[in-house]
């Protein structure tokens, strides 16, 4: 397995509060790992950081061994990084098809003069986007939504047009921030059902935010965790369960308790 | 049509046959207007022609990508004034309707790559500097007339002398016609698509690929440019441009068309541009109660139908659909 993303010592401060601390890891091709840690541990700015958003002080973020440190967003998703956000992002006076076709712009062929005067070319690419956008809608039961404004759709199904969205754009590596986060417990038993379904179906690699350890180890084979801006461990879910320095991450001092597994264990609570 | 079978179908820009039949009669009587009535109507729709483009100009920029210029009056004159001098120069009108064209375009660079960094109120107060400073130099510009303004005749095309209105009527309805025709393409394309995520979610549309700068960019070149045939089709038609023509009442009342038509729909900037035309005419009657009846007129629209007059019209439509569930 080739490396698809890797990180080299990526420092990030705000005003000297570092956001991220010389983080390092690399994500094969194929693999799905999971990102876990408390509120603030920098999940997100990690996000920021591998998209373009933000621009680290120190380190190098490499795709497919090319440097991409601050590349500018749109050019990342050029790349192959696909990504949904935590707080949802959707365009939402648009239909959940617009959505899905502004997710296939990247692979638009046709020009601004094509596009004005409806040339037969801009009319063979502009079926083929929709055709596209149609099937990932069929793949992930979203044809009841399709021309409904997204913003008025209830929330699981608003992120799940987010993943569709991101999806849609063919990327090599998915990253999701909290696919699952804020939904009820079938809402989020559906959303990993789907996961774990585009993984096989797909060939995707995915880096995904998660708390929920019973999700993240039904979908993830690898996780890392950060707290306080640092990685502070990397392995298996059940090794990363068991490891102390994450105990203490997400509890203090104390114990673990034993329901750690369970849906409604003490970990999936905290930082949730 | 109830079922659509293929997604070509999805493109369509009129769609069933009620609406092909609308857009028909529509047709049939903007071509037959110069027969039924008076000159001066036919002057008042060349004039409706010519702010309907600077209205769906508006409603690219403002209703699409979110971009609010209260200068629009500005690249309307600076069309109306390169078209002017370049014809005076002995250029020919139909090449220099796409030069000028390109001028403002540009025009529309040099103040949308600033504008990237201004958003909102501050985005209008730029505008409405470039407006006013549009109008100060084509006030003390000498080879332009400077406060006294230029005299803009009437072309003739391929040996037709288009100094009549009726002549004159039918250019501005080709030109107008085909950019409509062209705007409304754009708005369902992927670039329309791209200008509307640009104003709904940045964060997302960056990681759809698309680049803000350069489609907010492209949404005021756009815009410019339309904007620039407009006046370019507006000089001759009055036959006399001063810069105090070109005023900031004027820029607000394209901004006002956009709004009153439904923002974020270009159908809604030609409503828009009809209503007020059409209001301006019939006030022009009132003499001194005019302005205070404009001001309810629009008012009233405002508090009873945010969506504007398209907004309304999308729900008229959806009742008669329904009816009588």
């Amino acid at each position: 397995m080739s490396e698809l993303l890797s990180l080299e010592d990526v420092t990030l401060s705000f005003r000297g509060l570092n956001a991220l601390s010389e983080v390092s890891f690399a994500l094969p091709e194929g693999q799905v790992a999971a990102l876990i840690g408390p509120n603030g541990a920098g999940k997100t700015s990690l996000f920021n950081v591998v998209c373009g958003f933000y621009r680290p002080q120190r380190g190098t973020v490499r795709w497919r061994g090319q440097d991409i440190t601050g590349t500018p967003p749109h050019r990342v998703a050029r790349a192959g990084i696909g990504r949904s956000f935590q707080n949802i992002e959707l365009f939402k006076t648009l239909t959940c098809l617009d959505n899905l076709l502004l997710g296939r712009h990247l692979h638009v062929r046709s020009n601004l003069f094509g596009a004005m005067f409806a040339t037969r070319a801009w009319v063979r690419d502009e079926v083929a986007q929709r055709r596209r956008a149609e099937e990932l809608m069929d793949l992930l039961d979203l044809q009841a939504y399709r021309d409904m404004p997204v913003g008025a759709l209830p929330y699981g199904v608003q992120k799940l047009i987010e993943v569709a969205r991101a999806l849609a754009a063919e990327p090599k590596l998915l990253l999701l921030d909290e696919p699952a986060a804020g939904m009820t417990v079938e809402e989020k038993d559906d959303m990993m059902v789907t996961l774990l379904r585009l993984r096989s179906e797909l060939d995707l690699t995915m880096l995904v935010v998660e708390h929920d350890l019973r999700v993240v180890s039904r979908l993830a084979e690898r996780v890392l965790v950060l707290d306080h801006g640092t990685l502070i461990a990397d392995g298996t879910p059940s090794e990363v369960q068991d490891d102390p320095a994450v105990v203490r991450a997400y509890l203090g001092t104390t114990r673990l308790a034993e329901g750690a597994s369970g849906a409604d264990g003490p970990v999936a609570e905290v930082g949730a | 049509m109830l079922f659509r079978e293929r997604y070509e179908h999805d493109l369509w820009l009129i769609r069933g046959s009620q609406a092909w039949v609308a857009a028909g009669v529509a047709g049939l009587f903007l071509l037959a207007l110069p027969f039924l009535f008076k000159g001066y109507v036919v002057y008042n729709f060349t004039l409706f022609f010519v702010y309907a483009l600077v209205a769906l100009s508006l409603s690219v920029l403002v209703g699409l990508t979110g971009q609010v210029s209260l200068g629009h009056a500005g690249f309307l004159a600076a069309g109306a004034y390169a078209q002017a001098v370049l014809v005076s120069q002995g250029v020919p009108f139909l090449l220099a309707l796409p030069l000028t064209i390109a001028l403002v375009a540009l025009l529309g660079v040099v103040i949308g790559v600033p504008a990237l960094r201004l958003e909102g109120p501050y985005l209008a107060i730029a505008t409405l500097g470039f407006g006013l400073a549009i109008q100060q130099i084509l006030n003390n510009w000498r080879l332009v007339g400077a406060s006294t303004g230029m005299l803009v005749e009437r072309p003739v095309l391929f040996g037709v002398d288009l100094y009549g209105d009726t002549p004159y009527y039918y250019l501005v309805l080709a030109v107008a016609g085909v950019t409509t025709w062209a705007l409304f393409n754009l708005e369902r394309s992927h670039v329309g698509r791209a200008f509307r995520a640009t104003r709904d979610a940045d964060l997302a549309a960056q990681m759809s690929g698309i680049g803000l700068a350069r489609y907010k960019t492209l949404a005021f070149v756009i815009s410019a440019g339309v904007a620039g045939l407009a006046g370019a089709l507006y000089g001759p038609l009055i036959g006399y441009i001063t810069p105090e023509s070109f005023n900031l009442l004027l820029s607000i009342k394209f901004l006002l068309m956009t709004i009153v038509g439904g923002l974020g729909f270009l159908p809604g900037a030609l409503l828009g541009a009809g209503f007020i035309t059409g209001l301006d005419v019939w006030l022009s009657t009132f003499r001194s109660w005019s302005q205070l009846v404009f001001g309810v007129v629009v008012i009233a629209i405002m508090m009873l139908e945010p969506a504007g007059l398209y907004g309304r019209w999308l729900k008229i439509k959806r009742f008669w659909k329904s009816w009588p569930l």
